[in-house]
């Protein structure tokens, strides 16, 4: 059993890829396990239509715990099991409401023990044309990135691939960060899954 | 949201072993710290983890250290330590800033007339190298050409892979190398080398290998196989032991049983010790440690038969517990071999 972490800033669409792999990978019903910050557990079943509707919006802070979902696979005559965790978007700064740095401080304590770290950036956020590199991380994401590096396997995943403008080419951004397992995805229409899953089924 | 109305809920799951202290977050909860401070302080706590790590195996390292600078002379070999030692920790801190680091070889050769140090060298090497983490176990595995070399064709090879294995993760000392490449071309201890030279490129970083013997054979067993010298990068010499030097090697196991010379004794070894009137096989710190515990052993036959001793009678060794028996011995036989001959 791996515990699969996806973590990342605001709005980066962490969510939306859970319930969207968890779909690719053909679960019907998600099963949702709420953990809250005093860690009890809660479930919750929801179709992918479902889980999108209620789960996911245009609002930053929208997931407020951490949310599991289990993943069962078979592995030769066994089976294997994959927890996909979905966690409250981090921030810089001090956030008003008492109930969101406590998610954002269960996040930490997730990311600490995570086994995979999937690290999510929004490519439509990052593009920065008047530079060199095309693409400058936030501070918290250079964080992440340096401990994800430093602690355990670590995934980068570049997301809203299908916003990109089409003068920049893909290479440009694979280029840039080379050295780091690095997936360009789209939470929304489910570019680059197939990659992200032979990635994972490699690493449990 | 409000959980406990609108959802089952359940018991606590179960903790696991967390490698941080929730506690770190309470300054994030109560709204003291931002988020990147707090992936800061995760940083800096798993670094004083490390560094804690750290402490206790330099600890160690210095202890062995300790150890091996209670030897006297070897000074090649003292400082050779020290450039390893720099090395390694350079090494790893390279590896921190995820620079290109070298897997470490460390394969050597020792030469040096019999008693100068060299398996007691390879043992604190074995434990420096474990506390450094250059090798994972840090033993010695001792073996000669009996051990390696087969009775049939393709044994050797068989027996030379199972040392090979067992010393994996720790030294490999072959003593008296050069006994492998005696014997002319159909001896099997070519078969030997062959296996331990090819193990020495699979198993690079994974064991030391060690080939000890004395200078002269050593050398005539180099120049024997071309290839062998270039594959070891480290070629210590073990001099001889002058007679200051052995004169205090023998005060200091003296001292570590607790037991010291009278000044008639130190002259009586000094005199034993000088360089001119060594034999040709002479054993350097062993003929000391033997000489020292021999007359040990008659200073307590000397003792025994006194119904009371002192103190300080019991510490002294006195001129007349120093014999020079082996020294007697080997003129005895060769007054015996001459006599055999006139009979």
């Amino acid at each position: 059993m791996r515990n699969c972490l996806v973590i990342g800033k605001t709005n980066v669409g962490k969510t939306l890829f859970v319930i969207n792999f968890a779909a690719y990978l053909g679960i019907k019903k998600i099963r949702f396990t709420l953990v809250d910050s005093l860690g009890r557990q809660h479930f919750r079943e929801y179709t992918p239509e479902l889980a999108r509707k209620y789960l996911t919006g245009g609002k930053p802070h929208h997931t407020r715990c951490l949310q599991n979902v289990t993943i069962k696979f078979s592995v030769g005559k066994g089976q294997k099991k994959l927890i996909l965790t979905d966690s409250t978007g981090l921030k810089d700064g001090i956030h008003p409401k008492e109930e969101i740095r406590k998610a954002m401080a269960q996040t930490l304590g997730a990311l600490v023990e995570a086994d995979l770290i999937m690290h999510m950036v929004d490519i439509s956020q990052m593009a920065d044309l008047g530079q060199e590199n095309f693409f400058t991380l936030e501070l918290i994401d250079r964080q992440i990135m340096d401990f994800g590096r430093e602690r355990s396997s670590y995934l980068l995943l570049i997301n809203k691939i299908d916003l990109l403008q089409s003068h920049i080419s893909r290479e440009k951004i694979k280029q840039q960060f080379s050295g780091i397992p690095l997936f360009l995805v789209s939470s929304v229409t489910g570019e680059g899954f197939p990659e992200v899953k032979s990635y994972v089924w490699n690493f449990v | 949201m409000d959980f406990s109305k609108r959802f089952k809920v359940s018991k606590a799951p179960e903790e696991r072993d967390k490698k941080v202290d929730k506690r770190m977050f309470h300054g994030l909860e109560r709204g003291e710290i931002t988020v990147t401070q707090a992936l800061r302080n995760i940083k800096d706590y798993d670094k004083s983890i490390s560094d804690i790590n750290q402490e206790n195996s330099t600890e160690n390292i210095a202890l062995i250290l300790q150890e091996l600078n209670q030897l006297i002379g070897l000074e090649r070999v003292k400082t050779l330590v020290k450039e390893a030692e720099a090395y390694i920790e350079i090494q790893r801190r390279r590896q921190f800033y995820n620079l290109i680091n070298e897997p470490l070889v460390l394969h050597m050769i020792f030469t040096g007339n019999p008693g100068t140090g060299k398996t007691t060298v390879a043992r604190i090497l074995g434990e420096l190298f474990k506390a450094m983490k250059v090798i994972p176990k840090g033993h010695l595995v001792e073996v000669e050409r009996a051990d390696l070399v087969g009775e049939y064709i393709g044994h050797t090879a068989q027996r030379t892979r199972e040392q090979i294995k067992k010393a994996i993760g720790g030294i490999l000392f072959v003593d008296e190398a050069y006994s492998l490449a005696r014997g002319g071309q159909k001896d099997f201890g070519k078969e030997a080398i062959d296996t331990m030279v090819k193990a020495m490129e699979d198993y690079k970083t994974e064991f030391v290998l060690i080939l000890a013997g004395y200078p002269r054979e050593m050398a005539h067993f180099l120049s024997v196989n071309p290839g062998l010298k270039s594959r070891f990068p480290i070629h210590l010499d073990f001099p001889d032991y002058c007679q200051e030097e052995l004169l205090e090697i023998a005060e200091l196991m003296l001292k570590n049983r607790q037991y010291r010379m009278s000044e008639e004794a130190t002259l009586l070894l000094k005199g034993v010790l000088y360089e001119k009137d060594r034999r040709k096989n002479f054993s350097n710190a062993r003929f000391v440690r033997n000489l020292i515990e021999q007359s040990i052993r008659r200073q307590a036959l000397r003792l025994v038969k006194k119904k009371e001793t002192t103190r300080e009678e019991l510490m002294l060794i006195a001129r007349e517990d120093i014999r020079l028996e082996e020294l007697e011995e080997v003129e005895e036989e060769l007054t015996f071999e001459k006599l055999f001959g006139d009979w």
